[in-house]
């Protein structure tokens, strides 16, 4: 029975509440599943049965050049537009400051003219410096892992397969440093297609562009090892070729989104929840679910043990998360009875008694995963109307305003914004680089050039100022009083009945770890291995493990 | 000649966001002026050049136009019945600014133009059409919100006087002028009176 045919599950567990599910140390135990962007592609890709193709390839014998991958759908065809460099070591860097890169891509709507091949080659590897039109719907660039590419090309050029150990131990030839999509330099507007079917869910064009680079990251090793070895070298074991994700390197500029982006925040959090719930509420399980539940198990397990991090924060949710893994591998053997009513939704209550937050947001995890049939609709929900509700109905007493706070932020009252500690932090742009940063309030300068990221304090300073009106004022005399609130007010009020839009936390907060809404985020790309060089920078791995462009049935 | 940067609309609405703010807006009127920018983008509309002109008047101060509109769609976007008479500011810069906000009360409450002694300068439609009239200019001049008159079935077109006096006055540029000639030529070489 197709999804669309389904009738809609029946529901009895109710989703987890915000006040559990938003918090940033949650969050920051997120980990990727069948509803995360890159398996909701590669689901489509398949099902509609996309076809691919790789039709120019022009790379010279040092690796520069040229190619076009060309991804045709049953009503549209995109194009994968790389460009190969030949970079310096001395100037490889992931950093938004880098301004040359061992690769550069742009995804173009349809299929390239010469003449478009001529103007991306001008300005796609200049990246920011350069602009693209609305015929690309997304601009990226990659930077090499020099281990790994070079002993990949060394071995293959000797006609020998690399060291699987040394595959695993980076997973990925090139990672890339930025993919920009929607509006960015020029590109198309995502409303310009987000009608799309194949684009309606987050990130579709990014996450295509970063499929398609991950068969180019192995077509130019296999390129260059031919170009050293000749006659000898042999292409890469498509086993081994299957363990090569693309490898991502991001800092803070991620952090802002999940921020800047509430209702696309919650349409996320709740498409998630949902599933859980859904799941939660079978009332048995099919035995086909149990051997699949057993086997994502198995794989979170493997996957758990070699993963690699050497951030002591990373490295403790690693020890929790194996000690969980094994843990809910012997209760589930031993103890969980898959026969009683409701099974799923007791191994999920045994998980939240007996499991870390990390064991529980794995356990999530690997709940829905053989459940693609009772879940998988709900792919169709991750998208948001961004627009609604940014009109502000000024006629709306103060009275009326105050108790939509109280019922909606009453999760505030944990913070005390008189002390420093809760506030020493500050999001900024800067000057030279125009990246967000996060400074120190009390040891840096230009706070007053503070992005409104900190919504719980700025929320709270709302609720002040109107502690100080009357019942009956309208909002629009309040606004015209007092415009340094009308985003936190605007806010307030385009999100009632989102219950999963806030990050119920202070993230000006002097212990607030970036590196966990970076990594909400990137599980709902579809991520893994997250791998922190700092409490705000990381790198990660995308389509580890999933098929290529090749391996699909067309 | 300047180039021409080719925009995405979510680039210019992120750029004059940040300029807005940059200029001294707080954050929520910086939000307002790049959904105004994109808005009047959207209708081909130099939205990037009439911000850089209004946003260089608000930073010495000076209303703005993104500061009037939403005072007033604050108050009457979501009301009902006809729109009491507001006047603008004078001489205010980026007029065109107000547009997106006059759309928002159009919506709810009908067609509502900026008007002047002189006729209308701009009308805004419930859809967000917007029609210019034969008074409007890049700076407010005696001009006041008012709801616009329904208009009438499109059988009939609805003209101001002034625009019918203007082409008129064209119009009589294809005619000859009077001469004795003319006249004695206009008609019958006989009485009529038989």
């Amino acid at each position: 029975m197709s999804v669309a045919q389904r009738t809609e599950p029946v529901v009895e567990v109710a989703p987890r509440t915000p006040d559990v599910v938003m918090r940033l140390s949650r969050m920051g135990s997120a980990h990727p599943m069948r509803l995360s962007f890159l398996r909701v592609l590669l689901r489509r890709l398949e099902n509609e049965r996309w076809r691919f193709e790789r039709t120019l390839w022009e790379v010279n014998d040092r690796g520069v050049g040229r190619a076009v991958y060309r991804a045709q759908g049953p009503f549209r065809t995109y194009s994968l537009v790389a460009f190969a460099h030949d970079l310096p070591d001395e100037m490889r860097s992931d950093r938004v400051i880098a301004t040359a890169w061992d690769a550069t891509f742009a995804l173009v709507d349809g299929v390239p003219s010469p003449a478009d091949l001529d103007r991306l080659s001008a300005n796609v590897p200049l990246q920011e410096a350069g602009r693209i039109s609305a015929k690309e719907l997304s601009l990226s660039r990659a930077n090499r892992s020099v281990r790994l590419f070079s002993h990949v090309v060394d071995r293959l050029a000797g006609g020998r397969q690399p060291d699987p150990a040394e595959i695993d131990a980076v997973g990925y030839l090139m990672r890339t440093t930025a993919v920009y999509g929607s509006g960015k330099f020029g590109a198309a507007d995502r409303d310009e297609i987000a009608e799309r079917p194949e684009l309606t869910a987050p990130f579709q064009a990014e996450m295509l562009s970063v499929w398609l680079i991950r068969a180019f990251t192995v077509d130019i090793a296999e390129h260059m090892a031919r170009a050293r070895g000749g006659a000898k070298a042999v292409r890469l074991d498509r086993a081994l070729r299957r363990r090569l994700g693309v490898g991502n390197s991001t800092g803070l500029g991620m952090a802002p989104f999940l921020v800047r982006h509430p209702r696309l925040l919650n349409s996320w959090m709740t498409a998630r929840e949902m599933a859980l719930a859904r799941v939660r509420s079978l009332p048995e399980a099919e035995p086909a679910a149990v051997d699949d539940f057993w086997a994502a198990l198995e794989e979170a397990r493997a996957n758990a043990l070699s993963w690699r991090s050497d951030h002591p924060a990373q490295m403790a949710k690693l020890a929790d998360l194996r000690g969980d893994l094994a843990k809910l591998a012997q209760h589930v053997r031993s103890e969980w009875n898959c026969a009683a009513p409701m099974p799923w939704n007791t191994l999920w209550l045994w998980g939240e008694a007996h499991l870390s937050e990390e064991g529980q947001e794995c356990l999530l995890a690997l709940l829905i995963e053989p459940h693609g049939a009772v879940v998988d609709d709900l792919s169709d929900a991750l998208h948001a109307d961004e627009s609604a509700g940014f009109a502000i109905d000024g006629r709306m007493s103060i009275a009326r305003l105050r108790d939509i706070l109280a019922r909606d932020y009453a999760w505030l009252q944990r913070f005390d914004f008189a002390d420093p500690a809760q506030v020493a932090r500050f999001w900024y742009v800067s000057e030279e680089k125009l990246e967000p940063r996060l400074g120190n309030r009390y040891q840096e300068s230009g706070q007053e050039r503070e992005q409104p990221l900190g919504i719980a304090r700025d929320v709270s300073l709302l609720a002040a100022a109107l502690a100080q009106e009357a019942e009956d004022c309208p909002l629009s005399a309040f606004l015209l009083r007092s415009p340094e609130h009308r985003h936190s007010l605007r806010r307030v009020l385009a999100l009632r009945g989102l219950p999963y839009a806030e990050i119920r936390d202070n993230i000006l907060d002097d212990a607030m770890l970036p590196i966990d809404i970076l990594r909400c985020k990137l599980a709902f790309f579809g991520a893994t291995r997250f791998d922190p060089r700092s409490d705000r920078w990381v790198r990660i791995s995308l389509f580890q493990g999933q098929p290529y462009p090749d391996e699909m049935a067309g | 000649m300047d180039d021409v940067l080719d925009m995405a609309h979510s680039e210019l609405r992120s750029l004059v966001t940040k300029a807005a703010r940059g200029a001294g807006l707080s954050w929520g009127m910086a939000e307002e002026a790049g959904w105004a920018a994109e808005w009047l983008a959207r209708r081909s509309l130099p939205a990037g050049k009439w911000a850089a002109d209004w946003l260089a008047e608000a930073i010495n101060g000076k209303p703005d136009p993104v500061g009037f509109g939403t005072g007033l769609a604050d108050r009457l976007a979501f009301g009902d019945g006809p729109l009491p008479q507001e006047d603008l500011p004078e001489d205010m810069v980026a007029p065109a600014y107000i547009l997106p906000f006059l759309h928002l009360i159009a919506t709810r409450r009908g067609p509502v133009e900026l008007a002047s002694p002189l006729g209308r300068a701009v009308l805004v439609e419930a859809d967000g059409t917007v029609v210019f009239g034969p008074s409007w200019s890049e700076r407010a001049r005696s001009w006041r919100v008012q709801s616009a008159r329904i208009r009438q079935g499109a059988s009939r077109a609805q003209v101001e006087a002034s625009v019918a006096e203007c082409l008129e006055r064209l119009a009589l540029r294809t005619t000859v002028p009077p001469s004795d000639a003319s006249r004695r030529n206009a008609g019958s070489v006989t009485s009529d009176n038989d």
